[in-house]
């Protein structure tokens, strides 16, 4: 009777989410390291982790959002266009705190709009978040007039370049993040009540919830953070880049699935997507290691996400 | 009589198009004040090659977003073939015997074959793999742009002007050839589909899929016919991709996956599934591509192209909140006055 129980249990803890994630990342970091010694140095894993902060960062708008059951289409001007406005703001008023308010000022600005689409005048979220995007890359190049102006102050720079006990800036600010948001996610009633909106606004419009505040409340908290993760990869690039957040689109949200959490909302969470996140860089740098040219990696990248979405991400078969 | 129940069914069916249709006749008008040549042939033949690509691109999109699924996929896919015809055309040509009508008519079936096989890979993966269509077409659109690189790691592509000719050109120096293609896939490829058994399907399966499975639809039959009708839009608008820049470009920026579900859900179909048709979907793909050449008219700056498109998305897709809310406050108001009356 015991060993039974013991052996579901294996088998539960295989299947569940959080130690399959586990295992993925550490049997793609051994994988690398067995294929390029070095990157089991410290501070090659420290690199990893600094591209994963600002990609983490983004995902945690992703995945409120896709937790809502929706999914944001305009992560690359909404990132590129904070950071132009943090760029630009801070080089004519000479003051990084001024630049870094307007920067925050404008994420609002960005997810009052997005979620009042969504919410108010009810289009469909990856449509609204589709014409955002576009507006927002209209707005990127008629407030730079097509010139990028401005780059990092010596602070952020500090913050994506300088570490603290061999950990960098960054990394910590997207680990503090990460544990406000599943804070967030798990111990608030705004965090239930977006796990509700997710599984099914009606009921939550039924249950006395204000299913346009939570949405717009997810919207807003989505885009401050883009807007921060803008300005942290200023600090990383140094200057900013009309195309610098194009990449970040596509993979914000193969890191949130990956992670487990449902694409129709409703199910899922923080934590697993830092792991997906984690994962995602993990397969870049190893298709790195194996010295493919950009085409390979592009078809490599795709295939271990169906992959991985097909080992776990499959939904349930159709019956009556 | 009859005829009269026939309009009231087509009315009824194309309900959501007419808001597409009211902004494209706005569009239209200021286009025949702006361009000089517009009531020549030149006219009709410059605004069909305009927007000839995004007509065929949207309605592979829009057969997706009636089975409740998106493609994300659609612009790599595009691309892809872009490249894979601008690539081929000139060995495909040596190899038939140095004849370019026949090279071009291989090429393009090649190309054509592609698309579906693509869109057969998407299908399969969504129906087979039990996958969300959103993830499965993330994941194929870096798979198809990576083999667009790796066809042609660098821009360029050899295709007879020709080619190029043929398919930019007016038939009987009149009609031009784009609006007789967009023509040919509605009556040969739309109109066939939507009649048949599966494209029948798709609104049932959009519009709730456990209830078509009870009644026994073939949804993954239905399913995999969408994608591959799909991947053959993409291919077609590939081909003409390729008569129109006479090259293949990997790296070039392109817009198609999101003017295409723009346009798409501009024409009134629902992300939701199961409501969109050709009819919507062309116009509003029309709509958005003649925007830029009336902005180009108007010498505004390139940089509003972007804002004027999402604008019109959003304007578009408010309409339907605005009626609502108007209905609710008449019906308050008459709500009220009935109360006042019965005190």
């Amino acid at each position: 009777m015991e060993a039974t129980e013991k052996k579901l249990d294996l088998k539960q803890l295989l299947t569940s989410n959080g130690p399959r994630i586990v295992l993925m990342i550490l049997a793609l970091y051994l994988v690398s390291g067995i294929l390029e010694p070095n990157y089991l140095a410290p501070s090659h894993i420290m690199s990893v982790l600094v591209l994963c902060s600002f990609l983490g960062i983004i995902c945690i708008g992703q995945t409120l959002i896709i937790l809502t059951g929706g999914a944001d289409l305009s992560v690359a001007y909404s990132v590129t266009f904070a950071a132009c406005i943090f760029a630009q703001t801070t080089k004519t008023t000479g003051n990084g705190m001024i630049g870094f308010a307007a920067t925050i000022a404008v994420g609002i600005l960005m997810g009052l709009f997005k979620g009042i689409g969504v919410a108010v005048l009810r289009i469909t979220p990856m449509v609204m978040t589709l014409a955002t995007n576009a507006i927002l890359m209209s707005c990127t190049f008629l407030y730079t007039q097509g010139v990028l102006k401005g780059e990092s102050t010596a602070l952020v720079t500090a913050l994506a370049k300088d570490s603290f006990l061999g950990i960098r800036y960054c990394v910590l600010v997207w680990a503090a993040l990460g544990i406000l948001t599943i804070f967030l996610l798990r111990k608030t009633a705004f965090g239930r009540k977006i796990f509700a909106v997710g599984c099914s606004s009606r009921v939550t419009d039924l249950s006395a919830i204000n299913t346009k505040a939570v949405l717009i409340g997810v919207y807003v908290i989505a885009s401050v953070m883009m807007a921060i993760a803008g300005i942290l990869l200023i600090g990383h690039l140094g200057y900013p880049n009309y195309t610098m957040a194009d990449d970040y689109q596509l993979i914000s949200i193969a890191a949130v699935v990956i992670g487990g959490t449902s694409i129709l909302g409703g199910h899922g969470g923080y934590l697993g997507t830092m792991g997906g996140v984690v994962i995602i860089y993990l397969i870049q740098s190893l298709l790195i290691i194996l010295n493919m040219a950009e085409a390979g990696r592009e078809i490599v990248n795709g295939a271990i996400i169906l992959i991985i979405l097909l080992a776990y991400g499959r939904g349930k078969k159709q019956s009556a | 009589m009859k005829n009269n129940k026939l309009v009231k069914l087509f009315l009824r069916r194309y309900a959501e198009g007419v808001v597409a249709y009211c902004v494209l006749a706005v569009v239209l008008v200021l286009f025949a004040f702006n361009q000089a040549d517009f009531f020549t042939v030149y006219g009709p033949q410059s605004i069909f090659n305009q927007v000839i690509t995004l007509c065929v691109a949207s309605l592979g999109q829009t057969v997706i977003i009636l089975t409740s699924g998106i493609d994300l996929s659609v612009g790599s896919l595009i691309i892809f073939t872009n490249c894979v015809a601008a690539t081929i055309y000139m060995p495909v040509t040596n190899m038939v015997g140095g004849n370019i009508v026949a090279g071009g008519i291989a090429t393009v079936v090649i190309v054509l074959i592609i698309g579906v096989l693509a869109g057969l890979f998407n299908g399969c993966m969504v129906v087979y793999g039990r996958l969300q269509p959103i993830v499965v077409t993330l994941a194929t659109g870096s798979i198809f742009s990576g083999l667009a690189r790796y066809v042609r790691p660098t821009p360029g592509g050899e295709v007879p002007s020709a080619f190029a000719r043929f398919f930019t050109g007016r038939v009987g120096g009149v009609i031009p050839m784009s609006a007789i293609i967009l023509a040919l896939v509605i009556v040969c490829i739309w109109v066939p589909y939507r009649r048949s058994r599966s494209g029948q399907a798709l609104y049932a399966i959009g519009g709730n899929e456990k209830a078509a499975f009870l009644n026994g639809i073939k949804i993954e039959k239905a399913k995999l016919t969408a994608y591959c009708v799909a991947g053959l839009c993409a291919a077609i608008c590939g081909v003409l991709l390729t008569a129109q820049t006479r090259s293949g470009d990997p790296t070039a920026a392109n817009n198609f996956t999101n003017n295409s579900i723009a346009a798409a859900v501009l024409g009134g179909a629902s992300l939701a599934g199961g409501k969109g048709s050709y009819f919507g979907s062309i116009a509003g793909a029309m709509t958005l591509s003649l925007i830029v050449g009336l902005l180009i008219f108007w010498k505004i700056s390139s940089y509003y192209q972007n804002l004027v498109q999402g604008i019109i998305l959003i304007l578009a897709l408010s309409v339907g909140f605005f009626t609502a809310y108007a209905k609710q406050k008449r019906e308050k108001a008459k709500a009220i006055a009935e109360e006042k009356e019965a005190a």
